[in-house]
């Protein structure tokens, strides 16, 4: 047992190399597993324990299940080996053929460079060559020029003085004034361009002058126009003047009927306060009678209670007459009788027929009495059926004149209400004429201030005429200078 | 002579205080089944069955309405039945004269007339207010 044990531990260790894929250990377990199998087989032979034998041939059974397992996996395992190891060889012969190639396409580089090399020192020799022939015929363009250069300074001919002295006279008589003749140029140079440059002077100065005399009848026209406007200025100053008068006059008024207006805002004012005064004191006094109505209709109920207990008292006295007369009913009927009964006995009943008369008189007496309280009770019950009715009169009636009270009081409420937000607009209207006063000041302020300027603008255009009147004579000065000009 | 004086539609009347047993206040009156036509029915006094006749009726005036002042008169005469009449009105207890005035015409229920301060009364005969036919109805109905 002790060896089987340990051998199993020798399995379970190869087991786990196996697991890490090593081969050969595979091996040496398939040896381990049957040693195993030999050792049960001993053991199955010594032990006579039943159960250790079932155990063992179990066990046994399982051992030659993983024996049959473990050897189809051992195949497996060489199966794949060998793929692995074609793989491989099938690698290694691609890269020979990839280096090949690599080293064929590097050859044919090198060969390609070098017939380019040999291609760019032809050019460069070339061009050396070229350089070499053109120095030559520079060195012989620079000698020609000179000879050119030379041959041009030696033949300039120069006739300048009969133009000059043409130029002198011509400009001699555009400094005495006289602008008429023109200055013809008569050569192409210097001289020429002098020339023409008088002339183009002449025409300008004809222009200017003309110009001067237009401007200056321009002027005097103008100023007359603006001597026109200016008057027209002043007249219309003044016009503006007189109205600013009448406008200030209108400002002062307003002025006036404003501050009346505040006056009478003040007095409504004050009449609007005490009205929510008085308003407010009706409203405590209406309130007052109110309170009044109410302990009277209060007081009213009180009677009427009282009445329906009266009523009820005189009900109970009218069933006690009921029986008063009935008892004098019946006594009278007893004195009848006994009358009759006495009269019947003759003689000797005479004395109770006396007797039974008195009793009927009683009866009757009673029996009347009982009709006067009867009647005087019906008079109390309609009496007092009246004072119930006019209590329900008097009851309604003050209902009705509460009613009307509260409707007075909302109304009187609404009074107060509405005068205290007459009263704060009224106060908003003060502080709105307050301001439309100051406002007003202002503008009268403004209107004083237009008047200043208007004034001041009628002196300003006074001043400008003056100063036009002047400027028209010096038109006139400026035309007369002209005139020495003939143009 | 004494006199009960009665009254009904303003007219008085005289009944002998001899012939009446008593006067009783009105009461509940029990109709007969089948009764004769003068009868208005009974009453119960003191354990005694007694047929109640309206005055009225035998005065061929309209029916007593009754009120409480209505009476009833028990009569009761030697060797008859007793019975009640229906008054309207029971006045007074008088004495009147003995000697009775006849009447003019001549009827068998008014015995006569006296006369006293107020004038002319007539004194009812108790024993003719009912006929003797009617009598006889009564004793039959008693008997029963």
């Amino acid at each position: 047992m002790e060896k089987m044990k340990h051998l199993l531990l020798k399995i379970r260790f190869s087991m786990k190399n196996i697991i890490l894929q090593e081969e050969s250990d595979a091996i040496t377990i398939e040896l381990y597993l049957q040693n195993f199998l030999e050792l049960t087989e001993k053991i199955r032979i010594s032990q006579l324990d039943e159960k250790t034998l079932l155990g063992i041939t179990q066990t046994k059974a399982h051992v030659k299940e993983y024996l049959t397992i473990l050897k189809k996996y051992i195949v497996q395992v060489k199966k794949s080996a060998e793929e692995q190891r074609n793989i491989r060889n099938q690698i290694t012969l691609h890269k020979k053929n990839l280096s090949e190639d690599g080293n064929k396409l590097l050859k044919s580089l090198r060969i390609v460079t070098d017939s380019n090399w040999n291609i760019v020192e032809d050019y460069r020799r070339q061009m050396d060559a070229v350089y070499e022939s053109n120095s030559y015929i520079l060195i012989v363009m620079a000698a020609i020029s000179l000879l050119l250069c030379s041959c041009i300074l030696l033949f300039i001919p120069r006739p300048i003085t009969t133009t000059v002295s043409d130029l002198v006279a011509s400009s001699s008589e555009i400094a005495r004034g006289n602008l008429q003749n023109r200055v013809e140029p008569k050569s192409n140079d210097e001289l020429g361009t002098l020339a023409y440059m008088m002339e183009k002077m002449r025409g300008s100065l004809l222009r200017l002058i003309s110009q001067i005399s237009e401007a200056a009848i321009n002027m005097s026209t103008m100023t007359n126009q603006v001597v026109a406007s200016a008057t027209q200025q002043s007249s219309s100053s003044s016009e503006i003047s007189a109205q600013i008068n009448q406008l200030t006059a209108s400002v002062n008024e307003q002025l006036a009927s404003m501050s009346e207006l505040r006056q009478s805002l003040s007095g409504v004012s004050e009449f609007t306060q005490n009205s929510t005064s008085k308003a407010q004191q009706s409203v405590d006094k209406a309130q007052i009678a109110l309170s009044g109505m109410n302990r009277i209709s209060s007081a009213n109920t009180q009677v009427s209670e009282r009445i329906q207990l009266l009523r009820e008292k005189i009900e109970e006295v009218s069933k006690v007459l009921t029986v008063i007369s009935e008892v004098a009913d019946q006594t009278n009927m007893l004195s009848l009788n006994a009358s009759i009964e006495a009269t019947k006995a003759g003689e000797a009943g005479k004395g109770f027929t006396v007797v039974a008369n008195e009793v009927r008189r009683l009866a009757d007496r009673s029996m009347m009495a009982a009709r006067n309280v009867n009647d005087i009770v019906r008079e109390v019950q309609r009496a007092a059926e009246s004072a119930v009715m006019s209590m329900q009169k008097s009851s309604e009636e003050i209902r009705v004149g509460s009613e009307a009270v509260n409707t007075s009081v909302t109304n009187l409420s609404e009074i107060a209400s509405n005068m205290d937000q007459i009263s704060q607009q009224t106060q908003t209207m003060f502080t709105v004429i307050s301001q439309q006063t100051d406002t007003f000041k202002s503008t009268s302020d403004s209107i004083q201030y237009i008047a200043n300027a208007t004034g001041l603008s009628a002196n300003a255009a006074r001043q400008i005429s003056e100063v036009i009147h002047n400027l028209n004579e010096l038109a006139q000065q400026l035309r007369s200078a002209i005139v020495k000009f003939s143009v | 002579m004494s006199y009960l004086i009665i009254a009904t539609h303003g007219e008085s009347y005289a009944l002998e205080i001899n012939d009446i047993r008593e006067v009783l206040p009105i009461m509940w009156i029990t109709r007969i089944p089948q009764a004769p036509d003068f009868l208005r029915g009974s009453i119960q006094l003191r354990k005694e069955i007694i047929p109640i006749v309206d005055l009225n009726k035998i005065l061929g005036l309209p029916v007593t309405q009754l009120t409480f002042a209505t009476k009833i008169v028990i009569l009761q005469l030697e060797n008859k039945t007793p019975f009640g009449l229906i008054v309207a009105k029971v006045e007074r207890i008088e004495h009147g004269e003995e000697k009775l005035h006849k009447l003019l015409r001549d009827t068998t229920v008014i015995k006569g007339v006296y006369t006293n301060h107020n004038g002319k009364i007539q004194v009812l005969d108790s024993c003719h207010l009912l006929t003797q036919k009617e009598q006889q109805q009564l004793l039959e109905l008693r008997n029963e």
